[in-house]
């Protein structure tokens, strides 16, 4: 149907151009709590020192131009992606978290995998069987799942599954004995693979298990009350009745009508899961080693590594756009009413 | 030949507040090629009724009685054989119809998804065919076969749900306020339309109605349902000559007269079925009402030739 | 005539919503609310009265290091030597300081601006609503990181960066409801009655928005202090000397298999409070939201 795509094209065009002033709403937020914000951000970093150390960095930071000058300054390095070098590792932020972004979106996504499979299952369980028993206790697990702090989440199960019964390494991506798969997309499940190295492949899903089961639990919690909430107005929807009347078996009338227009709410809430997901893979990440972007804030914080800090959360904002315009194309592409 | 003959139907609907009684004690009959028209008031009870006739009632309801359709009572046939019935034998088309079509499926996966559920081993061709024969049936090009719900207006919608009730040739078709939420043009156009389709597929109705002029005009039989009860029966003709239960006669004289520009209402209010008035519920509101009527519900008399109703005035 | 109307109109939207509550209190959802409203006290009450509640001094070394589990020691001690469960309790006062300081500036601040942009609409409301939603759109406990990181630590500190984080919440929430409102009948009566701009505000639309303050902070609050502790946990929140959930389990997390008590305890504790939270919020909503409540009939 070329008048379908036509206004999805539309529609896409449409979105990107409000994706522009949000980015630098955001942009401008974090230049001016790390940089134009009351006080001295290299003061606070480095603690009482001001001698020499804090004075090269100022410079190098360029704190002693105006205002607007750094302003656009820090708006065309951004957009050349550079962010200037860690004070740590001397190596440039773009290049440390170009190293370890695969590492995180390994973890997000096998947790968005967990995420999805647990909430809705607690979801649909809650909705079919409204207020009896089951409904009850998978409320119950949901709002616990959800509330539970991660980092606290992720230290219990690594006590449980690592230390207790032995099944898991507590941390990190790999154990010393296998060597990192050679580079193709830096996820090391799926480069050992291409790699042909299954037994490092089998490593490599271990020490994924724990970090994603943690992460996805609790997000599984979120999904579960959506799910929930979006099944039960579906399952009374006037096109379920309809079909029903027309003889569908139940379940078709289930999974093809009620849960897929349950989801279409779902997947629109699909920018904020990401919000959690993201917030949530910074603890995760710090509680398992996991060398991701997240660990590499939580460094950047222990260390004071100002440059490094704001390196991340600029890159971190930059994939949470750039995942909430996906996720809306693809909202538009599920539900043809979007468009309109 | 008597298609559907229901008999002492009972629904109630369990709620917190206590059962709710939405159908009492109903005896219907509808013959083939026939139009019943049943009237009433909203809150009624006569979209429980027609819904009970495919048992697609909510969980909260329970129904007894028999309504014998098919070859099998629907009060106590399995699922599955209910299943087999439901938009093949038997169809219902709804009053608002710009929510009953999934609005995630394009009208080509509505046909192929009923035709397969009945005929798992149709293969598409086939069945694209049919659809559009129905669909020329109803006059909706089947060149937008490919749209979604939200591209066609209440009036296709609704053409396409009649589409949908006619692809297995049902015998039945119960239409429950099926033009209740369209313009009075559009609504002329869809009565039109299933009265030919009525006539040419030789189905029996149940026509669902508050709008007592689409009964004169389309149905041959009507009933007045009251709280649940069905008030008084007959063929249409005779009830507007001669009604005789006093809600039927409220009924008729709140259409307006055009001779002398007078409108008159039933004073009072329909009666809240949680907590209906003993003996006739509509006592409250009866300028006939006698100390009898306030004790039991009045039994059914057949005062006429073909015709009964149930009330005091009327002893059998 | 009119005004009584539109006095009686509104008196019995609020009227309503009381009711409503209160008839519920058998049901699930009423179980919830009242369950979750008497964790939350149970709470504030050992905060309040800590040193009264707590058995030992939370700061004073009591015993010998780690013991675990105990008659004496309900939940170990740790390796100072210190009670846990008295740390626990005094423990308690940090999270509930920070989400009452937090709703209570973020309340301050998204309200009102809320209120305005919503009744008065136009570019300004506009602009305020892409950058709310920006923020909104935003992990919320990375940008409690950055502000964090620059504020420096300390309870108001923290409550801070907290209210910065939800206030975009309560302006939407606030936001939209004034715009659906104002739609609504009683208020175009109300200006059709020539009644000033300022009146309709605050006689007709204040009291109709008000009724949603208790659920937005009930959803809130629950990820408040979750925030809270996870700053803890990195190091961003407060000094490291002051008993606190999150910094508690952070300090001990490396110890883990020496002593699990030690973040056993407090982790409990936060999520504790904060699923008594969401069952408020989950209560509430169940009530408020009529979309959701069961067809009996149709």
């Amino acid at each position: 149907m070329p008048r379908t795509q036509a206004s999805l094209r539309a529609y896409v065009v449409q979105r990107l151009l409000l994706t522009g002033p949000m980015v630098l709403i955001l942009l401008t937020l974090v230049f001016y709590f790390l940089r134009a914000a009351p006080g001295d951000p290299v003061g606070a970093i480095l603690g009482e020192h001001s001698g020499p150390l804090a004075d090269s960095i100022r410079r190098q930071l360029g704190l002693y131009d105006p205002l607007y000058v750094q302003y656009v300054d820090y708006l065309r390095r951004i957009f050349t992606g550079d962010m200037g070098n860690s004070i740590i590792t001397q190596h440039s932020v773009a290049a440390d978290i170009a190293q370890r972004l695969p590492a995180t979106i390994e973890l997000t996504v096998a947790s968005m995998f967990v995420a999805v499979l647990a909430g809705m299952l607690l979801g649909v369980v809650s909705a079919t069987r409204r207020d009896r028993p089951a409904d009850v206790i998978s409320r119950l697990v949901a709002a616990v799942l959800y509330n539970t702090p991660i980092f606290w989440f992720g230290i219990i199960m690594q006590l449980v599954f690592a230390v207790q019964f032995r099944w898991f390494d507590s941390g990190g991506r790999l154990s010393a004995q296998f060597a990192i798969p050679p580079r193709v997309t830096g996820l090391y499940t799926i480069d050992s693979l291409v790699a042909g190295h299954f037994r490092t492949f089998i490593d490599a899903v271990a020490h994924l298990i724990l970090p994603a089961l943690t992460l996805g639990l609790v997000l599984a919690g979120f999904f579960a009350r959506l799910v929930r909430a979006n099944m039960l107005q579906s399952l009374q929807a006037d096109y379920v009745e309809a079909a029903r009347a027309r003889g569908i078996r139940p379940l078709d009338v289930f999974y093809r009508h009620a849960l897929k227009n349950a989801m279409v709410p779902v997947s629109t809430a699909m920018g904020l899961t990401f919000a959690i997901l993201m917030s949530g893979a910074i603890l995760t990440e710090s509680v398992f080693s996991w060398e991701g972007i997240g660990r590499y804030i939580f460094t950047a914080i222990s260390n004071r590594d100002y440059p490094a800090l704001q390196g991340a959360v600029v890159y971190y904002a930059l994939i949470m756009v750039f995942l909430s315009v996906l996720i809306d194309i693809f909202n538009a592409w599920i539900d043809p009413r979007i468009r309109y | 030949m008597t298609l559907l003959d229901i008999e002492g139907l009972n629904v109630s609907y369990a709620s917190r507040a206590g059962p709710i009684r939405a159908v009492i004690s109903a005896d219907l009959k509808i013959e083939a090629g026939q139009t019943l028209g049943l009237v009433g008031e909203s809150g009624c009870g006569k979209s429980t009724l027609g819904k009970a006739i495919l048992r697609i009632l909510p969980d909260t309801a329970t129904v007894t009685g028999s309504i014998r359709f098919a070859g099998l009572d629907l009060v106590t046939a399995e699922e599955p054989a209910l299943r087999k019935i439901r938009g093949r034998n038997a169809s219902l088309i709804f009053q608002d119809p710009m929510t009953r079509l999934d609005p995630l499926m394009t009208v080509r996966h509505h046909f192929l998804e009923l035709i397969r559920a009945h005929e798992p081993d149709a293969d598409e061709d086939d069945a694209m065919k049919r659809t559009r024969r129905v669909l020329t049936a109803v006059r909706i090009p089947p060149d937008r076969l490919d749209q979604f719900p939200h591209e066609f207006s209440g009036g296709m919608r609704q053409r396409i749900m009649i589409a949908l009730a006619l692809v297995f040739n049902p015998t039945l078709l119960v239409a429950d306020e099926p033009t209740t939420s369209l313009d009075v043009i559009v609504e002329a156009q869809i009565l039109q339309l299933l009265d030919s389709i009525k006539n040419e597929f030789e189905m029996g109705v149940l026509l669902i109605t508050h709008n007592l002029g689409l009964i004169a005009e389309y149905a041959e039989e009507m009933a007045v349902m009251y709280a649940g009860h069905i008030a008084e029966r007959g063929p249409v003709r005779d009830v507007f000559k001669e009604p005789l239960h006093p809600y039927t006669k409220g009924l008729l004289d709140s259409v307006i007269d055009l001779e002398t520009r007078e409108l008159h209402s039933i004073p009072g209010q329909p009666p809240d079925l949680l907590q209906p008035p003993s003996g006739c519920p509509f006592h409250p509101r009866c300028p006939s009402a006698m100390p009898v009527c306030t004790g039991a519900f009045p039994p059914t008399t057949r005062p006429r030739r073909d015709r009964t109703v149930a009330c005091y005035l009327y002893p059998g | 005539m009119a005004t009584v109307t539109v006095g009686f109109l509104r008196r019995s939207m609020m009227g309503r919503a009381v009711r409503v509550f209160l008839g519920e209190s058998k049901s699930l959802a009423g179980v919830l609310v009242w369950g979750g409203i008497a964790i939350v006290l149970f709470f504030v009450f050992i905060a309040v009265f800590a040193p009264w509640v707590a058995p030992f001094d939370p700061n004073a070394t009591v015993e010998t290091t780690a013991l675990p589990p105990s008659s004496t020691h309900w939940f170990g001690t740790n390796r100072l030597g210190q009670d846990i469960l008295s740390r626990v309790i005094w423990g308690a006062r940090i999270p509930l300081t920070v989400v009452a300081l937090s709703a209570a500036i973020a309340l301050a601040v998204g309200a009102p601006v809320g209120l305005l942009s919503g009744f008065y609409g136009g570019a300004l409301d506009r602009f305020l609503v892409l950058v709310m939603d920006s923020i909104y759109a935003f992990p919320g406990l990375l940008l409690a990181i950055v502000v964090a990181a620059v504020i420096g630590p300390g309870v108001v500190n923290v409550s801070l960066v907290i209210a910065f984080v939800y206030a975009p919440t309560y302006f939407r929430v606030i936001r939209n409801h004034v715009a659906s409102v104002k739609e609504q009948l009683f208020v175009e009566a109300a200006e059709a009655l020539a009644l000033s701009r300022t009146t309709v505000l605050s006689r007709y639309i204040l009291p109709s928005v008000a009724q949603s303050i208790p659920v937005i902070f009930s959803v809130s609050a629950a990820d408040a202090i979750l925030t809270q502790a996870g700053l803890s946990f990195l190091g961003l929140g407060l000094p490291v000397d002051i008993p606190d959930w999150g910094l508690e389990v952070s300090r001990y997390a490396g110890l883990i298999r020496e002593m699990w008590w030690g973040v056993f305890f407090p982790g409990l504790m936060i999520i504790i409070l904060t699923t008594a939270l969401a069952f408020i919020s989950e209560g509430l909503n169940d009530i408020l939201n009529p979309l959701l409540r069961r067809r009996e009939t149709r």
